[in-house]
């Protein structure tokens, strides 16, 4: 977001022409080529639009109207713009049009770049990078826009309560009188004529009067009741009043609400100048409205050097303030020196060459502060306003003024020169003569550097002979450790081959001696080898034994087998012989069991196929008898028939025709039964002809049947007979594989047994042939014990012709090591002898290189001085003296010259007039580095165009100004700082703050969005917000106030706990620097805080107005009639007894809560009483916000018992903290405490009043109203 | 006399809730001073530009900071003027030093012009009471005017002290009545006092009123000073202040 910065490098970039583009170009040149050729570059600043629906980005850019010289006086200052697409390419323009020349080309949101428009065909040029990139980062400006618009309208409200009453038309009246009052400030217009309904509309109009140019004031006050109209005077027409000019011819009044509409047109012009990214710090729209702003925290805090005397908490906010990019916040509660800081960094801003903006809400402030700067030549103090409301601090700065401003400043500063020609010359000699003395002085000292100089060379050279030396030492050392080392290495390498040897030789010796001869050796193992080779044999005899039981027993094994075949093979011969005459399946079955043969698996199926098929015939033996009983019925049954003549045809056909179904089943029971009751039928008596003939049918029906099953049985019969045949076959083929595989296997355990028996005869002569070699066969051992023994014996064996190789090997080497361990041992002595003499040398050589570098450190120490540089200063010092000298002598001749110039200008300066002066006052005001103005005034015309943009902008007084009006000057600063105080009262509307003003609107509200607009508003307070969540390096708070004593400072104390610093005294003696020097009957000297104590009962009560919400309290006046009177009577005496000078005055403020009571005050003073040696300034406590006097008498006002228990504006905690910090020497409260402290209705007020009572209570402050001490 | 008191009144009575307690007239000494000075007649020209052109020729100055060391003037100022009188011919730079060219000589010249004119005399008026010189004409005595008494506040010894003026004041007092004047490029200023002469004293008449603002209970007194033509602030403040307290007592205990 931050402004980009513009390289000044100019980049080439393409651009394309649609026709249109190209058409609109053509009205300004004969084509674009002619008319981009119009100038070398061109200074254009592009905004960036919204993609469009073919996803191509548009950009506008603006021909800047200022920088493009030739293209402006072509285009008579207005400004170009030129519609384009961003393309891979370069830029295709889609449009060209102009615009007024007060459009505004440079935003925050625009890229400014100096472009050189390459428009020839296929230039190659395309769009540089650089340009890319920097666009693509551009925000969208219409997005921006709308961004700052929607947080923006959360003001609204604030400009909605100024507008309250300014949509009204101008009101014309007649009025039959006017007076003056008594000062001619204000005018009564008597009598006026005004409409019912707009007298509510009159307050703080402008009024003119037919007949006079401008508008003579403002309506202060209007009474419908008496028809009066109270208007303020404008300077110029008070002055009218006093020389009785004043005779309007018509006695007719305008009042229009003009000026509040401008400033709100104002207020809203700031509005649209931040939306359009028109601040002059890109950055603000982010620090106003995002909830924790980012803002670019400085990373280094500047160094600096002050003009003012300031504490540490001064000290830290100006340096913050200077190191900071943004913005910086100082929170200043009251006496803190706030103008003081604001003094000392427009100072610091002045001599960094940079502009400042001083703006505050109010001219007062803006004057104060102005007024406080100090005069000093690089601050040129500038004042802006209109001239009548600028106070008299502020009116020397006015632009007609500062001309006379800058003489007086420029004059005293030239007086106090002049003043010290006589001293000049004679300084400036006695300058040239010191310079001189310090000159000669140098010279000498250069003589004795030169001589150190020289020492210092003989000390170079010798300084290198000896480190040569030491080198040379250090060189032998280094060979001598070498050698050392190796003697030491050969020493432990003889040693170890002498230990060696020794130990070898002993080894042999033992082992010789430990074991027999050669030849027992020898004997030993020809014995041995022998007693192995019988047992050797013994072993084969047993195994060949072992092996040829084993052949008997498979050659048995195998004779068995070939028996067993033969009998299968009878078996089955006689089965197959058998087996044709077999008929019966079960005798089959008992006979394969018999020769034990397996039928084959589908053998076995067909056999129980076959079981099965005979089953069934069984089954069927019922259905004989069944057939035999149905025909015998039948028989029976037809002969019935027959007997009574029925035709047995008829019956049959019958039969066929009655749809009896054939096809249906019976068991046999179902049939016997059937039989079973027609004989019953018949032996019942009842049978008649048709039932016989139903059961006839039936008999019939299951003669069928039963013919049907008999079918069935006949068939199953013949397939179990083929069946049979069919499965004997098989079997006889079987029986038949099966004998020849047998016959297979038999002839192979015939051939096995005939091989088994030649091997075991074979076995046998093997057996017999050893039992004869071997000597005796009794105790014979085991074999296996045969094999333990044979191999214990090997291993002995190997062994012994081990030992007698070793010992001839030992035997012949016992010679040789004794030779060499003899060689050794002589070659250690020698050694030995070697490292003595090397440690002897070593020893000598690095004594002597200690002594060297003893005397090389002595030379080093003269070496490091540096008498060459000293002299190369001495000799520039002596070189600069030289030039000042010339400089001086020069001033000094020109002394003459000088001094008639400045004499000459002084006569000159100080008879300058106005005339004289003006081209000094048009320099001054070109080159005002301080410019003071209210914050709506900043937005004035004439100021925007003169001063466009400030390097930085300080706002004092922030809290009593709204936003929008904060905004106005905010929107000119590069960097802002602002100064305010959040625990004091907030801007004022009229009379009421803004608080106030918005509750009453907000009872007043139907609108439940606007009252949500408003309420937001209450809540926040731009500077309490910014001040709560900047970082700590941009914001402090002035933690030391001088303006009040301390004991005043306490009741104050309790409002700024919960920040970081606790409020402290500056005054390092509060009783000596706030002694107020008076004793009277109501102060002694040690009193700085008192609260005179009014009952709570009726005589003392409050009084409201009439026709109004201003309230009074005559018990209260009476007091203070009395504290004023005393307070006169004391200082008097304070002078009489020297602690007071004659002419001087007590300052005293009188203030209440409450108009009215004020404006009683006021006539209580003027009127009523004539105090000599007081002087006063009363006002509401809202209006004395800023200021401060010796003596503060606070008038309460609230005292009361009803119900209600309000206290009003004396609520607010703000109020309450300006009116106690107001006095520098003595508060004085006076008021009710039981009101405030237990009657108030607010819980929150009655903790903060008894707190304060508590705080007077401590200091022995609690009075009755007669002055008398309270418990 | 009496139809101006009468005009008075009634602009005073305008407002009915205002009634005059009392109304009285006296009169004011006033001094008519003869002041002697001379005028000069000079070019119109800027003084720092003058002045610069004048080091420029008497001095040696290389720098702009030189020049503002010498004169106390800001560097910026002598910077822009350098460059305004370099730009217009009036001075160059020669061997590292400032000059001025015939144009700039011949500028200087007229600049420095000035032109001596003959003493002349004009007569102010001065009030002690108002410690200042007031500007306005003596005019023909009232009817009646002779027998005013003093006003009551007036200076001790006003008629035996010699008065003494600060010249400040006076050329103000003489700038009032417009002596200094200008045609084109030449203009008329006034450079010194000669002397001041005490010529007489002139009794003019005020009209005094004390007003009581019965809707508000506010005393205050109304001084119309027949020389300037005016309610006189000065005249009433000192009355307000000097008897206040005794218009309440007096005029309405009755």
């Amino acid at each position: 977001m931050r402004q980009v910065s513009i390289p000044v490098k100019t980049m080439r970039c393409n651009l394309m022409m649609t026709n249109k583009a190209r058409g609109a170009i053509q009205e300004w040149a004969v084509d674009e080529h002619a008319f981009f050729r119009m100038q070398e570059s061109f200074e254009v600043h592009i905004e960036k639009r919204p993609v469009n629906s073919h996803g191509n980005t548009p950009v506008a850019l603006y021909f800047d109207n200022m920088t493009n010289e030739v293209l402006a006086g072509r285009l008579e200052g207005r400004v170009g713009v030129m519609e384009c697409i961003l393309q891979t390419d370069g830029l295709l323009a889609t449009n060209f049009y102009i615009r007024g020349t007060r459009v505004p080309v440079k935003t925050n949101r625009r890229l400014s770049v100096d472009l050189n428009f390459v428009t020839a065909r296929n230039n190659g040029a395309g769009l540089p990078i650089q340009l890319h990139t920097s666009i693509r980062e551009l925000p969208v400006a219409e997005e921006r826009s709308e961004y700052v618009k929607k947080r923006i309208s959360s003001w609204e409200g604030y400009l909605k309560i100024q507008e309250r009453n300014a949509d009204i038309a101008d009101i014309t009246a007649a009025f039959s009188k006017f007076v003056f009052n008594e000062d001619f400030n204000r005018l009564i217009l008597i009598g006026s004529n005004v409409k019912e309904n707009e007298w509510n509309k009159l307050k703080g109009l402008s009024v003119s009067i037919k007949g006079f140019q401008n508008d003579i004031g403002e309506v202060l006050k209007v009474d419908r009741a008496k028809k009066t109209i109270e208007v303020e005077l404008k300077p110029r027409f008070q002055e009218m009043a006093r020389r009785n000019q004043w005779h309007p011819k018509w006695k007719e009044a305008v009042f229009s609400n003009f000026s509040t509409l401008s400033q709100i047109r104002r207020l809203r012009k700031g509005f649209e100048d931040l939306q359009n990214g028109l601040a002059a710090n890109a950055n603000l729209e982010n620090i106003l409205f995002e909830k924790r702003p980012t803002i670019s925290v400085p990373n280094k805090k500047k160094d600096l050097e002050f003009h003012n005397q300031l504490n540490e908490f001064q000290q830290e906010a100006v340096v913050g303030a200077m190191s900071a990019e943004d913005l910086y916040v100082i929170q200043g509660p009251p006496g803190t020196g706030k103008t003081t800081v604001i003094s000392e960094i427009c100072q610091q801003n002045a001599k960094a060459g940079l502009r400042t903006l001083v703006a505050s809400q109010s001219n007062l402030a803006v004057d104060n502060a102005l007024s406080r700067l100090l005069s000093n030549k690089d601050i040129r103090i500038l004042r802006f306003g209109r001239t009548e409301s600028i106070e008299e601090e502020g009116k020397k700065f006015i632009e007609e003024n500062v001309g006379q401003y800058w003489k007086d400043q420029t004059l005293n500063a030239l007086q106090e020169e002049i003043s010290s020609h006589p001293l000049k010359e004679k300084q400036l000699k006695e300058a040239i003569a010191l310079y001189k003395e310090q000159t000669v002085s140098l010279g000498q000292q250069v003589v004795i550097l030169k001589e150190k100089i020289e020492r210092k060379q003989l000390a170079q050279i010798e300084f290198a002979e000896r480190m040569k030396e030491i080198k040379e030492l250090k060189k032998r050392l280094i060979q001598l450790k070498k050698e050392r080392e190796e003697l030491e290495n050969n020493h432990g390498h003889f040693k170890q081959i002498t230990d060696d040897r020794s130990k070898e030789i002993e080894q042999m010796e033992q082992f010789i001696q430990a074991n027999p001869t050669s030849e027992e050796l020898l004997n030993k193992i020809e014995r041995l080898q022998m007693e192995i080779d019988q047992s050797s044999k013994q072993i084969m005899y047993q195994q060949m034994l072992q092996e040829s039981r084993m052949v008997e027993g498979l050659l048995i094994e195998t004779r068995n087998a070939y028996q067993a075949a033969q009998s299968k093979i009878n078996h089955l011969e006689q089965f197959s012989s058998e087996l044709h005459s077999i008929s019966k399946i079960d005798f089959l079955k008992i006979r394969m069991n018999d020769y034990e043969i397996t039928p084959s698996h589908m053998l076995e199926q067909q056999i129980t196929n076959l079981d099965k098929l005979i089953e069934t015939i069984i089954s069927f033996a019922d259905w004989g008898e069944l057939n035999k009983r149905l025909l015998s019925a039948i028989g029976y049954i037809e002969g019935l028939l027959k007997k009574n003549n029925v035709s047995l045809e008829t019956v049959k056909s019958h039969v066929n025709s009655s749809g009896v179904v054939f096809d249906s089943t019976y068991s046999v029971k179902e049939i016997h039964q059937f039989i079973d009751s027609m004989k019953r039928l018949l032996t019942s008596g009842s049978a008649n002809i048709e039932r016989l003939e139903v059961y006839l049918e039936g008999l019939n029906v299951r003669k069928e049947f039963v013919w049907k099953q008999g079918a069935i049985l006949q068939k199953a019969k013949a397939d179990s007979a083929n069946m049979f045949l069919s499965i004997r076959s098989v079997l006889s083929e079987q029986v038949k594989q099966e004998k020849a595989i047998i016959e297979q296997s038999k002839s192979e355990w015939e051939n096995k047994a005939i091989t088994q028996g030649e091997a075991l005869q074979k076995l046998q002569r093997k057996v017999a042939e050893i039992h004869s070699q071997l000597d005796k066969l009794d105790n014979v051992p085991s074999l296996q014990q045969l094999q333990v023994q044979l191999q214990d014996k090997e291993s002995t064996l190997l062994e012994w012709k081990k030992v007698k190789d070793t010992i001839a090997e030992y035997t012949a080497q016992l010679e040789l090591k004794k030779d060499e361990f003899k060689t050794s041992s002589e070659r250690l002595d020698e050694v030995l002898n070697e490292l003595e003499n090397n440690k002897q040398e070593t020893k000598q050589v690095n004594s002597e290189g200690l002594e060297q570098e003893k005397q090389l450190k002595a030379l080093e120490e003269l070496l490091t001085q540096n008498p060459e540089e000293e002299r190369e200063k001495a000799l520039t010092e002596i070189a600069e003296l030289e030039e000042r000298i010339t400089v001086t002598e020069r001033e000094k001749n020109r002394l003459p010259i000088t001094q008639s110039l400045q004499n000459e200008w002084f006569t000159m300066l100080k008879d300058a007039n106005d005339h004289d002066l003006d081209e000094i006052r048009k320099l001054y005001v070109r080159h005002a580095n301080v410019i003071g103005t209210t914050c709506v005034a900043s937005a004035r015309k004439e100021f925007m165009d003169n001063y466009p943009i400030f390097d930085v902008v300080i706002i004092d007084e922030v809290s009593k100004a709204t936003p929008p009006e904060l905004l106005l000057p905010m929107l000119k600063g590069k960097k802002i700082i602002l100064v305010g105080d959040h625990h004091q009262l907030p801007p004022l509307v009229g009379e009421d703050t803004l608080d106030e003003t918005l509750k009453a609107i907000l009872e007043e509200s139907d609108s439940f969005e606007e009252k949500d607009e408003l309420k937001k508003l209450l809540k926040e307070s731009l500077f309490e917000r910014l001040f709560k969540n900047l970082p700590k390096t941009n914001k402090t708070m002035l933690a030391i106030q001088y303006r009040m004593h301390e004991n005043i400072m306490k009741t104050i104390t309790p409002f700024y706990e919960e920040e970081n610093y606790r409020l402290q005294c500056g005054l390092v003696d509060s009783d000596a620097m706030r002694d107020h020097l008076l004793e009277s009957q109501y102060v002694k000297r040690q009193d700085h805080l008192l609260w005179l104590d009014m009952p709570n009962e009726k005589q003392y009560f409050e009084e409201r107005m009439k026709n109004g919400k201003s309230r009074f309290n005559q018990a209260e006046l009476d007091t203070i009639r009395e504290v004023l009177i005393d307070l006169d009577k004391a200082t008097e005496t304070a002078k009489k007894e020297g602690r007071l000078a004659k002419e001087e005055q007590k300052s005293i403020g009188v203030i209440s809560f409450y108009g009215e009571q004020v404006k009683r005050i006021d006539r209580l003073i003027q009127q009523e009483t004539n105090f000599n040696h007081l002087n006063f300034r009363t006002g509401t406590v809202d209006k004395f916000q800023g200021m401060e006097m010796d003596v503060i008498i606070l008038s309460m006002v609230r005292n009361n018992q009803d119900k209600s228990g309000d206290i009003g504006f004396a609520n607010d905690y703000r109020r309450l903290n300006v009116a106690l910090s107001r006095a520098r020497e003595l508060l004085i409260l006076v008021g009710s405490a039981n009101m405030f402290t237990t009657r108030a209705k607010q819980k929150d007020s009655r903790e903060m009043y008894s707190r304060l009572l508590s705080t007077v209570k401590k200091q022995n402050g609690y009075r009755n109203q007669r002055g008398q001490e309270k418990k | 006399m009496q139809s101006l008191e009468k005009r008075l009144k009634n602009e005073l009575q305008q407002n009915n809730k205002i009634k005059i307690m009392y109304s009285n007239t006296w009169s004011l000494p006033i001094h008519s001073i003869e002041v002697e000075y001379r005028p000069v007649k000079r070019t119109k020209m800027d003084i720092l530009m003058k002045m610069m052109l004048m080091a420029f020729q008497k001095a040696e100055i290389a720098k702009a900071e030189q020049l503002s060391e010498i004169l106390l003037v800001e560097q910026l100022f002598v910077e822009d003027l350098i460059d305004i009188m370099g730009r217009t011919g009036l001075i160059t730079k020669n061997y590292g030093l400032f000059s001025l060219t015939n144009k700039g000589n011949h500028q200087l010249e007229n600049g420095i012009f000035e032109e001596e004119q003959e003493v002349e005399t004009q007569v102010v008026l001065y009030s002690t009471t108002h410690e200042n010189f007031l500007n306005g004409n003596i005019k023909t005595a009232m009817d009646g005017e002779g027998e005013l008494a003093i006003y009551r506040y007036v200076k001790e010894g006003y008629l035996d002290v010699e008065l003494s003026f600060d010249k400040e004041q006076i050329i103000e007092a003489l700038q009032a009545k417009d002596v200094e004047g200008e045609e084109g490029d030449i203009q008329v200023v006034i450079s010194e006092i000669q002397s001041t002469t005490e010529l007489y004293v002139d009794d003019i008449p005020c009209f005094e009123f004390v007003l009581h603002n019965k809707e508000e209970d506010v005393f205050y007194a109304r001084v119309w000073n027949t020389l300037l033509e005016r309610w006189d602030e000065k005249l009433e403040n000192a009355l307000n202040d000097k008897e206040r307290l005794t218009w309440r007592e007096k005029y309405l205990s009755k």
